[in-house]
């Protein structure tokens, strides 16, 4: 009976509910990330500008 | 452009598309009027023109006139060929690396387009000008707000957790792929990496983490990931990808030249002879047997010839790759194939991905200094070695090593002399049953011939 149910088990379904637990504890660190991001891209335009 | 056509047995399981090849090998693919609307924004959203002209994936021209089957037929695309197809098990180390890092780059030039890959199984990768491509044009399809990646799962087995076997396990663990061609289960991964593989954040959560988690039968459609979150899950992948290095030192063949009191001469002098046999034929295709650290693979290659360069020796064929990569040099292909058990065929009816040997006809090929690591080492009669190289290639330059060679010596150091039949002559009568002998020349002062031998 269980190998019978392991069979309809789809291993792929967790990848759904693994990458929005997963998402969830990364998107913190981006965000901050993403700032660090834009900060620094403000810089490099402007020293950009000035070459 | 021949009239019969052939579907390619690996591509059967997309009812989108398909790929298939003429009667001149040339190959199409076939996209499914089930695919029109997605591959109508690929075009109109600038995503093609976005990845075809960074050369991440593989451009196309449209042949509509070229149909393989009408009642489906949405359009046909003729991809740029490619002279030789790889498989993620022979890749090294960086080749490994850079296809999961391009798979990543384009699912996130995607998703910036308004689009998703809907798979991510490293088949869709190949090498082409010594870089990998993104090869399966019917793999993108319209992003959702909200939608998860369907093919994260398929991601992490088959690209991120083959890597983290390969940095901290050992280089070659990517051959499991060969058993495991849909991806190497996250709980076998688990098990096999080491306990400091959970201190990497990264490899703790879209492994350890995820491996804990069984599946389900319930639908999980339902499910929604916000946007941003999904390029925090893809630019988390990305950084633990691009910082993962493995040792490069330890190879086998590392002071195969300096080492040997052959060394300078010896390289000259056999480079010289071996630039002398090539001029004097046509190749488009070679392969390099035993390349070791790929000087007569670069000699080829800057010939203008298609290079396939293999050796078992997972670290050479990762610095060739790499050295390759930083001189530009476009046109070697270094693959980790042992040609004394070369890749097999795999998937299903065991033909879905070819064997090594029968992939490709080769107008050369080029065994060096390998002869005897052949027939002593290996135990292979001499016949075997002139049958199996007279399967798959046209022309053949190779050296025979005499059993007086210090090379030979060595390797008899610990075992009995059980090879009377290793001599040149016999050599020479063997390998005339398959080849022509067009020409010998003796290395000076090592006893060492190149041979050059032609199609009979």
């Amino acid at each position: 009976m269980l190998n019978f149910i392991l069979c309809y088990i789809d291993p792929g379904s967790t990848g759904f509910i693994v990458q929005i637990i997963i998402g969830a504890i990364l998107g913190v660190g981006f965000f901050f990330k993403s700032i660090w991001w834009r900060v620094k891209s403000l810089f490099t335009k402007k020293s950009d500008n000035k070459n | 452009m021949g009239n019969t056509k052939q579907k390619v047995n690996s591509s059967f399981r997309d009812p989108d598309a398909f790929v298939f090849k003429d009667d001149e090998g040339v190959f199409y693919r076939q996209m499914n009027t089930s695919y029109q609307s997605d591959f109508e924004l690929f075009i109109s959203s600038g995503l093609y023109q976005l990845l075809s002209k960074s050369e991440k994936l593989i451009s196309h021209v449209e042949t509509n006139d070229v149909v393989f089957n009408q009642s489906t037929h949405y359009k046909t695309i003729k991809p740029e060929q490619l002279s030789f197809i790889s498989y993620a098990y022979e890749w090294s180390f960086d080749q490994f690396k850079d296809a999961a890092m391009l798979t990543l780059d384009v699912l996130k030039d995607a998703l910036d387009k308004g689009m998703i890959l809907k798979d991510a199984t490293h088949f869709n990768i190949q090498f082409l000008r010594g870089k990998p491509i993104f090869i399966d044009t019917s793999s993108f399809e319209k992003y959702e707000d909200g939608m998860p990646w369907i093919a994260y799962r398929q991601f992490c087995e088959n690209f991120f957790g083959p890597l983290l076997l390969m940095k901290y396990v050992d280089q070659g663990m990517n051959k499991m792929l060969q058993i495991y061609p849909d991806g190497i289960p996250l709980h076998i991964v688990a098990k096999a990496l080491p306990l400091k593989s959970k201190l990497n954040i990264s490899s703790l959560l879209h492994v350890h983490f995820q491996s804990s988690f069984k599946g389900t039968t319930k639908s999980v459609k339902k499910y929604r990931i916000q946007k941003n979150r999904l390029y925090a899950l893809i630019d988390n992948l990305y950084s633990a990808i691009s910082k993962m290095k493995v040792d490069q030192s330890n190879s086998t063949w590392d002071d195969y030249y300096t080492d040997t009191i052959l060394s300078k001469e010896y390289l000259t002098e056999k480079t010289n002879i071996v630039n002398q046999f090539i001029n004097e034929i046509e190749i488009k295709l070679a392969l390099d047997v035993g390349t070791n650290n790929g000087v007569f693979a670069q000699l080829l290659a800057s010939k203008n010839i298609d290079v396939v360069a293999i050796d078992f020796d997972t670290v050479c064929v990762n610095n060739l790759y790499n050295t390759s990569k930083n001189n530009k040099v476009k046109n070697i292909l270094p693959l980790c194939v042992d040609i004394t058990t070369p890749t097999p065929a795999i998937g299903w009816n065991n033909d879905e991905r070819s064997e090594f040997v029968h992939r490709n006809k080769f107008d050369l090929t080029m065994a060096l200094a390998l002869i005897h690591h052949l027939c002593i080492s290996k135990n292979l009669p001499i016949d075997k070695v002139a049958k199996l190289f007279s399967s798959f290639s046209k022309t053949l330059i190779i050296e025979f090593v005499p059993k007086e060679d210090e090379k030979v010596q060595l390797l008899l150091n610990n075992r009995e002399d059980i090879f009377s039949n290793y001599s040149q002559q016999e050599f020479e009568t063997v390998f005339s049953n398959y080849f022509q002998l067009l020409k010998k020349v003796e290395i000076k002062g090592t006893g060492r011939v190149l041979y050059h031998f032609g199609s009979k």
